[in-house]
């Protein structure tokens, strides 16, 4: 039987799990996967409360200007419509990031390459820490501080810029304006936006920066020629990541904006809108057939920052990667 | 008990052939310069690395062989390993430690540790069991990291450098304690060491890498 | 005697990259020069206030450093020129900031008094005079809320980061990708679908539903910590685990997470902080009531709810009221967050 010892026998045994850990897999598995159904399940339930809306308006409940409850006895005499607080989303948060994104990109420059080490560290404390500052926090501030010193400050921009549309205000009022509540959320998502940006640019290749100063560069010579395009893909996520959080602010939006149901580009005047923060204004006296629409209009803010927020994380998870 | 490896092992630049056999009672010891892929070998005797190519196998049990897609988890190997940075669980104390591969055979929790209490009583450390492995010397870890390879009787034995992290006083009592341990113990020993005192007092063969 | 070595002159060497006095005099004085310039614009245009000297200073500054750079070349004026637009907005990003936390302190101190934190708001209304009255029920409230959401989504966010991490299962990439999407989801959204399920089932708001609004926007950032801090635990650790002959369960429950178990805690927290300042899933779920309650069941109030009915109301005494349960809330996530961050450091010390 030497035959034996030498060819031993194939055992099967392909990397199986013993039964405790095939309940642990399946146990820990289920868990992972609640994120899905949750999403899933926010999906499902504002498209089940909101359909009605949808069928009644299709459409027009996206594009519509008008919210009108009508008889509150008789729902065929409503029209109800986001169109307005959708554009005033968008429009309250392009402004945010516009003015977020360059500060970003100067506040992680300042700090990864003109701090010294110590204040570095101090200052990536100080970032996450005002992040972690609760939006009716920003939303008060943004009411009693910043809404002065912005309503002093539209009329001489309104007085030289009138000639370009935006900045007209013919109604004369200023006060809470979509400029207003951008400049406040820019202040919100500055902190998000900026840590992607600083923790993009910290990885920025050491050789190359060193190789700019070794031919005589000077540091904003680096910064331009290798910082900046090596963190370029991943500012553009984190700014999406930004626009994402902007999209669907309501607190800080619904104290610093007056919400007028009319699409409005006069960005300096006393009107606009946010969908967020028009479910939280309605969502006390709502009747039952509006408060439908609020839902229908919850799904169309979920879906839409979902979508930002997929294309965010896409870019981030791709950036460093390139070059 | 005899452990045949025949084939290649690592990757990259570390890749090399081997073709060794160990008897039941043998120590084979390996010897060879820094980075030569003598720690590889242990680590794919113990089921953590695989083979690129060949077959691994103890007795008349496969396991590791890449052609037929067999590979024998490390948790069903069931080899005593001491790694040479020991890697004992730093929250557990030095009992628990010992106990752990035994809690792992659903034995009963007051078993394991008697029989743990024991292996430590063995190895010198009976006073020092409730001790966290950061509160004892580099010596005392050795011991515990030895005794719980051993506490197994597990039919392999892997040493990875057990002496490179002990200063040279405790070194010696190390080197006494090593052969009374494994003498009454019925399995092949793989020692991995560059120091050829290690190998000439304790190894019965010697498989030099270059 | 005159050796070789006398006639020889030994320079100094230089170092261009160590940062002179001469550097620190030169920005000094320029941002002097930008001062004075800023202040005369600021007393003689419109451009009037804090606000506007700031303005004139971010404006003036990189307009004389380029004056006084220009001699030294195109490339060294633009370097400068860049440096002090990043310095004139990074200011224009702190003061902001600071001007929060000042601003709470100092409106939020004014509504603090003896029993501000032991006594509530049952027999007190929002515009009574100022010793009246306190946060109390808030403060119990958020409490009650955020230690309901933190049972349940502790345990499930560290679930999700075992997933990705331990088991590396077939949707591992998956729940990573949704988890990430998750944390992006309007908190408003998060409690119109706590309302329209847990509320219109169970008739009417309820402490349950805050907390469960609460647990929806938490479970992303305990998920995605808890997923870092497991990636720090070495590969080494559980291959001599598995080398021990300890199943995978035994690996992920006795070695895994015991040896980062200052980290999960961090996770937890973080997730704590980030939830305790929403108000917006609480207007559709929890609502608020006046009084202390522990009845989970029943509407309950809570910090940020506290902030903001009492800002609704127009009122002087109710605002400053507001300020104060600003102050409060801002302590309790400055607190959170530090005890954060002293954990993970002490974790990464080990």
């Amino acid at each position: 039987m030497i035959q034996d010892d030498l060819v031993p026998q194939h055992r099967k045994l392909v990397s199986s799990y013993t039964l405790v850990d095939r309940i642990f897999r399946r146990v820990i598995t289920t868990g992972g996967l609640f994120s899905l159904v949750i999403l899933g399940l926010i999906g499902a339930f504002l498209l089940y409360r909101g359909f009605e809306i949808f069928s009644d308006f299709g459409f027009s409940f996206i594009t519509g200007e008008v919210w009108n409850i009508g008889d509150p006895m008789d729902t065929s005499t409503a029209v109800l419509g986001i169109g307005a607080m959708l554009m005033g989303s968008v429009i309250t948060s392009v402004i945010a990031i516009l003015i977020a994104v360059p500060c970003a990109i100067a506040v992680a420059l300042f700090i990864e390459f003109y701090s010294p080490r110590k204040v570095r560290l101090i200052l990536t404390a100080v970032l996450d820490l005002v992040a972690a500052i609760p939006s009716v926090i920003f939303g008060i501030w943004g009411y009693a501080v910043l809404l002065p010193i912005i309503e002093d400050w539209s009329v001489p921009l309104e007085r030289w810029l009138d000639f370009i549309p935006i900045f007209s205000v013919p109604s004369g009022i200023f006060g809470r304006s979509p400029f207003l509540a951008g400049v406040l959320l820019a202040l919100m998502v500055i902190p998000i936006v900026t840590s992607v940006a600083r923790e993009v640019y910290s990885q920025a290749p050491r050789d190359l920066i060193d190789a700019s100063y070794a031919l005589g560069g000077t540091r904003w010579g680096a910064i331009r020629n290798v910082v900046i395009p090596f963190g370029r893909s991943g500012l553009v996520g984190g700014a999406m990541l930004g626009l994402g959080r902007a999209l669907g602010e309501t607190v800080a939006v619904y104290l610093t904006l007056n919400l007028v149901f009319d699409i409005n580009f006069r960005i300096l005047g006393s009107a606009g809108g946010n969908v967020a923060s028009l479910i939280a204004t309605k969502f006390g006296e709502a009747t039952e057939y509006e408060l439908k629409a609020l839902m229908a209009a919850g799904l169309v803010l979920f879906l839409v920052t979902l979508l930002v927020n997929f294309m965010a994380s896409i870019v981030v998870n791709r950036s460093g990667k390139i070059i | 008990m005899s452990l045949v490896l025949q084939g290649q092992v690592g990757r990259g630049e570390f890749s090399r052939e081997i073709d060794a056999i160990v008897q039941q009672g043998e120590i084979l010891a390996i010897v060879g310069a820094n980075g030569s892929g003598k720690s590889t070998v242990l680590q794919t005797i113990a089921g953590i690395a695989a083979l690129k190519s060949g077959r691994l196998s103890c007795d008349n049990e496969v396991w590791d062989e890449p052609i037929t897609k067999i590979f024998t988890p490390a948790q069903d190997r069931h080899c005593g390993v001491v790694f040479q940075d020991l890697r004992l669980f730093p929250h557990l104390s030095l009992i628990a430690n010992v106990a752990y591969g035994l809690r792992s055979t659903e034995m009963s929790k007051q078993e394991a540790h008697a029989r743990a209490a024991e292996e430590l009583t063995l190895v010198g450390l009976d006073e020092l069991a409730d001790r966290k492995p950061g509160q004892v010397s580099g010596g005392e870890r050795q011991r515990a990291a030895l005794a719980r390879a051993l506490v197994l009787r597990p039919p392999v034995l892997l040493l990875d450098e057990p002496f490179a992290s002990v200063d040279v006083s405790s070194r010696k009592g190390l080197r006494d304690l090593l052969p009374s341990l494994v003498q009454g113990y019925q399995g092949s020993v793989v020692l991995v060491s560059h120091d050829p005192e290690d190998v000439q007092t304790l190894a019965t063969n010697i498989l030099t890498f270059g | 005697m005159t050796t070789i070595l006398d006639s020889l002159e030994v320079p100094t060497p230089r170092r261009p990259w160590n940062k002179k006095r001469q550097t620190f005099v030169r920005s000094a004085i320029l941002i002097c020069i930008s001062l004075v310039i800023s202040w005369v614009l600021s007393s003689t245009t419109e451009l009037g206030g804090v606000l506007g000297f700031y303005f004139g200073l971010a404006v003036c500054l990189p307009v004389v450093v380029l004056i006084e750079s220009i001699r030294h070349g195109r490339n060294v004026a633009i370097d400068r020129v860049a440096s002090s637009v990043i310095l004139a907005i990074f200011g224009a990003v702190v003061i902001p900031w600071i001007s929060i936390v000042t601003t709470v302190y100092q409106k939020g101190s004014k509504a603090f008094h003896s029993g501000y934190l032991t006594t509530d708001m049952r027999v007190t209304a929002s515009g009574d005079p100022l010793e009246f009255g306190g946060v109390l029920h808030a403060i119990v409230g958020t409490l009650i809320l955020v230690l309901i959401a933190s049972i349940i989504s502790v345990p499930l966010g560290i679930t999700a980061a075992i997933y990705v991490v331990e088991i590396k299962g077939r949707f591992a990439s998956t729940v990573r990708f949704f988890t990430q999407a998750m944390s992006g989801v309007p908190s408003i959204v998060a409690g119109l679908f706590i309302y329209s399920t847990i509320c219109v089932f169970f008739g009417g708001f309820s402490a349950w539903a805050g907390a469960l609004a609460y647990t929806i926007l938490m479970l992303p950032t305990v998920a995605r910590t808890s997923e870092e801090v497991l990636k720090l635990v070495p590969d080494e650790l559980r291959a001599a685990s598995y080398a021990l002959g300890a199943s995978q369960a035994r690996t992920v429950f006795q070695v895994v997470l015991p040896t980062i178990a200052t980290g999960l805690v961090t996770s937890a927290i973080l997730g704590i902080a980030r939830v305790a300042g929403e108000t917006a899933p609480l207007i559709l779920t929890a609502s608020y009531f006046v009084a202390t309650s522990r009845n989970v069941s029943e509407p309950i109030a809570s910090l940020p709810i506290y902030i903001f009915s009492s800002l609704g109301l127009g009122d002087a005494n109710a605002t400053t009221r507001a300020w104060g349960g600003s102050l409060v809330l801002l302590i309790v996530v400055f607190i959170l967050f530090s005890l954060a961050r002293g954990l993970s450091a002490r974790l990464s010390r080990k």
